[in-house]
């Protein structure tokens, strides 16, 4: 019996653990499955006369979780100093919603 | 806030969208943008959706708005150093998490992918299409069955627990904890593939509607149905329309007292999720290491805390399990009366609905092979010894596994302000009492009780005194205010038990005609019940010994005993003062109570009329009447028909019209008894203008339908209203009317 562990990153919520488990539970020679979908990682233990963790690998892989591949996230423009007011030292001016302060305290209506 | 969450938050939020945006792209392709999409029974639409944005999605393409609204409250990561404020960020990334997540429910239903298959599993009281299904999305019928007691505080709120426990013990305490404190139980996620459900499926719990455990799916995307059940609680109870989202997220903070339990591991959509859950007001504990958020703000107290389950105090599970949930009560500001039952069994609201089969049956008494009765009834006080609780007669321990024997329960209950009138009232409260008791099924009442005990039960100890505890300890938590000692007979003797039972029918036949006697004009004073104000601010019940509560849970010598109770509670008498019209049931005092009562958005409330300002509603009514203009008749629907109706619009549609304290003429909830009232919309017509009724309704209320009909003068009149099962449009209503010949088409019009 041998253990491989994958570090993939499209493992992130328990959805796709499910989807993971799955399509390993149907291989042959797969024996325990541990997913963490905290740690996007599983760990497989196997039996190498049947599957080889290449196999186990390419399998994954074509179902999406791939270990090279990152999840892309969408860019947002980094908040550097562009002259803007953010950065500009100045006096700000905060207005309270008055709704805000009927909803807390005596005034509270809900 | 901690970084730490904000970043696992964003990440979980950003990737969800993306994958609501794959999905929707793919649905787009295969099934087309016109696609239908529709949750279980529900008037709500993708109710998260359309709480938060107004957005009415019915079709795959209705969701193309609903992704670039995501799009807009997305953010990218907070940066390794120069940290920048990053609450709303977050705040912003849950609700995107909540919108895409019921996205993709959305397009799993129009799939057929939802509810979610789990084989084995058997719900006692569902929405799921049959065994073998999870529940998914809770439909409009049961949120509003629900309703009553979420307003009156018997269900306290819900817990929404997420992932899977420690072990199936842990999983079993903590349920039992919550469920002993009648808070509503909402299931889904999975650590590893192993979910809560799974946990308690092996450990043999009852789950569905009847035992308040609901399991939507098996993982963290199925925690997207609570959030659309406390959304449509703001809709349907607090008269709130769709995107009217700081309305709605306001009145969950303060009036659905929710938490979310993470078990297990915590991933990053657990965490995105929960900051949705978070701009609900609805904090989370975890019990695992997580960092925590502790100030104040968004929720009442603190917004995530850590209580990993090894370090919490206790020996056993179940006393970890009562720490943990308490933290959850106290971090949601919940307060939760317990009535301590001294039985050996546990007790609690939750275990109302369980049902006991026939091959976990020890013993039964009534049904098909013996018979029980109950009988509550005052006597002086000097003839009551507080807490006597005697068996007479032998007890059940030489009945054979699976018998049944006769059975008596006599209670004597005395009070200085106890009155006669107030013995069915509290004689009605057995069943809820009994039925408590984990492993305890009652059903019916008076001499056609039927209580049957479980094996588990048994072996713990439970004997036929303990029915007297549970009767004495709740009779003086509940009603102390009137009743001041109470004895108990447990009688199962059959000389005593005939004699017993003979005593019984005889007040049992004198309590009817009593009840049959009272009438409106036979009373000075009618009832108030604003109870359903805490979810409907602007609703106001009246009620008289001839129209009961549209919930079909209060009737006036209900309310009469709760003013006793609580003087200064929601039930408040109204005398009726000068008539204004006595036939349509207009009186001064009565409009005079309603317009202070409803802060001045109801004038007048016309008590025998659907179609002169009639009674507002909350949302907790047993039916719906509406006009049906081309039969110059009315239709009512029963809350437990979801079929279409004749007006174009299921009960859940219809709904929508008739709750949230509105008044609008033609349209009006009311309870299933007063369709048999003298007074039922005795200014229109009464029950001669109905044209069609709920079949369910029809069956279920037969005897009384019939008697009704015969007052009325036209003995055939039930067979002469239509149904669903002969027409669904109000042309085939009036092509039956035709045919049958109904007698509201002689009458004078109504509009």
């Amino acid at each position: 019996m041998e253990k491989v562990t994958f570090h993939l990153p499209t493992l992130w919520a328990d959805h796709h653990v499910l989807a993971v488990r799955e399509l390993l539970q149907q291989i042959n020679g797969v024996q325990d499955i541990k997913a963490s979908a905290m740690d996007q990682r599983v760990e497989i233990q196997y039996d190498p006369s049947v599957v080889t963790a290449e196999v186990l690998a390419s399998q994954l892989a074509q179902a999406g979780y791939d270990p090279t591949r990152v999840p892309e996230l969408p860019t947002y423009p980094k908040r550097i100093d562009d002259a803007s007011d953010w950065f500009r030292f100045q006096e700000r001016i905060t207005v309270t919603d008055m709704r805000d302060l009927e909803m807390s305290g005596d005034f509270r209506k809900y | 806030m901690s970084r730490y969450i904000a970043t696992r938050a964003l990440r979980g939020a950003n990737l969800i969208v993306n994958e609501f945006d794959a999905l929707l792209q793919k649905a787009l392709q295969e099934l087309g943008p016109d696609k239908e999409i529709k949750f279980t029974n529900t008037a709500y639409y993708l109710p998260t959706i359309l709480g938060y944005t107004g957005i009415e999605v019915s079709n795959i393409g209705g969701l193309k708005p609903v992704l670039e609204h995501c799009r807009t409250l997305l953010h990218g990561l907070p940066s390794n150093k120069t940290w920048l404020p990053y609450l709303g960020e977050t705040l912003d990334a849950g609700v995107a998490t909540l919108l895409a997540e019921e996205g993709i429910m959305g397009i799993r239903f129009a799939y057929g992918l939802e509810p979610q298959k789990m084989p084995g599993l058997e719900l006692t009281g569902s929405s799921a299409p049959g065994p073998g299904y999870l529940n998914g999305p809770i439909d409009d019928i049961q949120l509003r069955s629900w309703g009553i007691q979420l307003v009156d505080g018997r269900m306290p709120g819900f817990a929404a627990l997420i992932g899977c426990a420690k072990t199936n013990q842990a999983a079993v305490e903590i349920v039992r904890q919550l469920q002993q404190r009648n808070i509503l139980i909402f299931l889904s996620g999975n650590v590893n593939g192993r979910s809560v459900i799974h946990q308690l499926m092996e450990e043999g719990v009852e789950m569905g509607y009847d035992t308040y455990i609901v399991p939507f799916g098996l993982d963290t995307i199925s925690t997207v149905y609570p959030m659309g059940f406390a959304t449509r609680s703001a809709l349907t109870f607090g008269g709130m329309k769709g995107g009217q989202a700081r309305e709605i997220l306001l009145y969950n903070k303060y009036r659905v007292f929710a938490f979310a339990l993470a078990l297990g591991e915590v991933d990053d959509l657990k965490y995105a999720t929960a900051a949705g859950a978070i701009t609900y007001g609805f904090p989370v504990l975890a019990d695992t290491v997580i960092p925590e958020i502790r100030p104040t703000g968004i929720t009442q107290y603190e917004h995530v805390i850590s209580m990993p389950w090894d370090d919490i105090e206790g020996e056993t599970d179940a006393e970890k399990a009562a720490r943990f949930v308490q933290r959850a009560i106290e971090v949601r500001g919940v307060k939760i009366k317990i009535t301590e039952v001294p039985i050996p069994v546990p007790y609690g609201s939750a275990f109302e609905g369980e049902r006991v089969r026939k091959e976990d049956m020890r013993i039964e008494f009534g049904g098909k092979y013996s018979r029980a009765f109950e009988y509550l009834r005052m006597v002086d006080l000097d003839e009551v010894e507080d807490h006597k609780i005697e068996l007479i007669g032998p007890d059940f321990s030489d009945v054979p596994v699976g018998g049944a024997m006769d059975l008596g329960i006599v209670v004597e209950v005395a009070g200085r302000k106890m009155q006669e009138d107030f013995e069915p009232v509290l004689e009605r409260q057995i069943h809820y009492f009994i039925n408590g008791a984990s492993g305890i099924q009652h059903i019916g009442q008076r001499d056609i009780a039927w209580i049957r005990i479980n094996k588990a039960a048994v072996d713990k100890g439970f004997n036929l005194k303990h029915f007297g505890e549970i009767l004495y300890a709740r009779l003086h938590s509940d009603f102390g205010a009137i009743v001041d000692k109470v004895q108990v007979k447990i009688i199962t003797d059959p000389d005593v038990h005939a004699e017993w039972l003979a005593k019984a029918r005889v007040a049992y036949d004198y309590r009817n005609k009593r009840l049959s006697e009272m009438t409106d004009e036979s009373v000075e004073e009618f009832y108030s019940c604003t109870l359903c104000q805490s979810f409907a601010p602007d609703h106001v019940c009246v009620i008289s010994p001839e129209r009961l509560g549209l919930c079909g849970a209060y009737n006036w010598l209900d309310c009469k005993a709760s003013h006793q109770i609580n003087p200064t509670g929601p039930n408040q008498p109204i005398a009726k003062g000068r008539a204004i019209d006595e036939w349509r049931g207009v009186f001064e005092n009565v409009n005079a109570f309603v317009q202070q009562a409803s802060h001045g958005s109801v004038q007048s409330v016309t008590m025998y009329s659907i179609m002169e300002t009639p009674m507002t509603s909350c949302g907790c009514f047993e039916c719906i009447m509406m006009i049906l203009p081309l039969c110059n008749g009315f239709m009512i629907v029963s809350r437990e028909d979801p079929s279409m109706t004749p007006a174009g619009m299921t009960f859940s549609t219809l709904a929508g019209m008739a709750g949230g304290g509105l008044q609008t003429p033609g349209v009006m909830g009311h309870g299933k008894y007063f369709i048999v009232s003298r007074k039922f919309i005795r200014a229109d017509g009464g029950l001669k203008r109905i044209v069609w009724m709920s079949s369910f309704l029809k069956e279920t209320m037969a005897e009384e339908l019939k008697e009704a009909a015969i007052r009325a003068g036209d003995p055939d009149l039930i067979d002469k209203i239509a149904d669903e099962r002969v027409a669904t449009t109000e042309e085939e209503v009036l092509a039956y009317l035709e045919q049958v010949g109904h007698p509201a088409l002689a009458m004078e019009p109504l509009m």
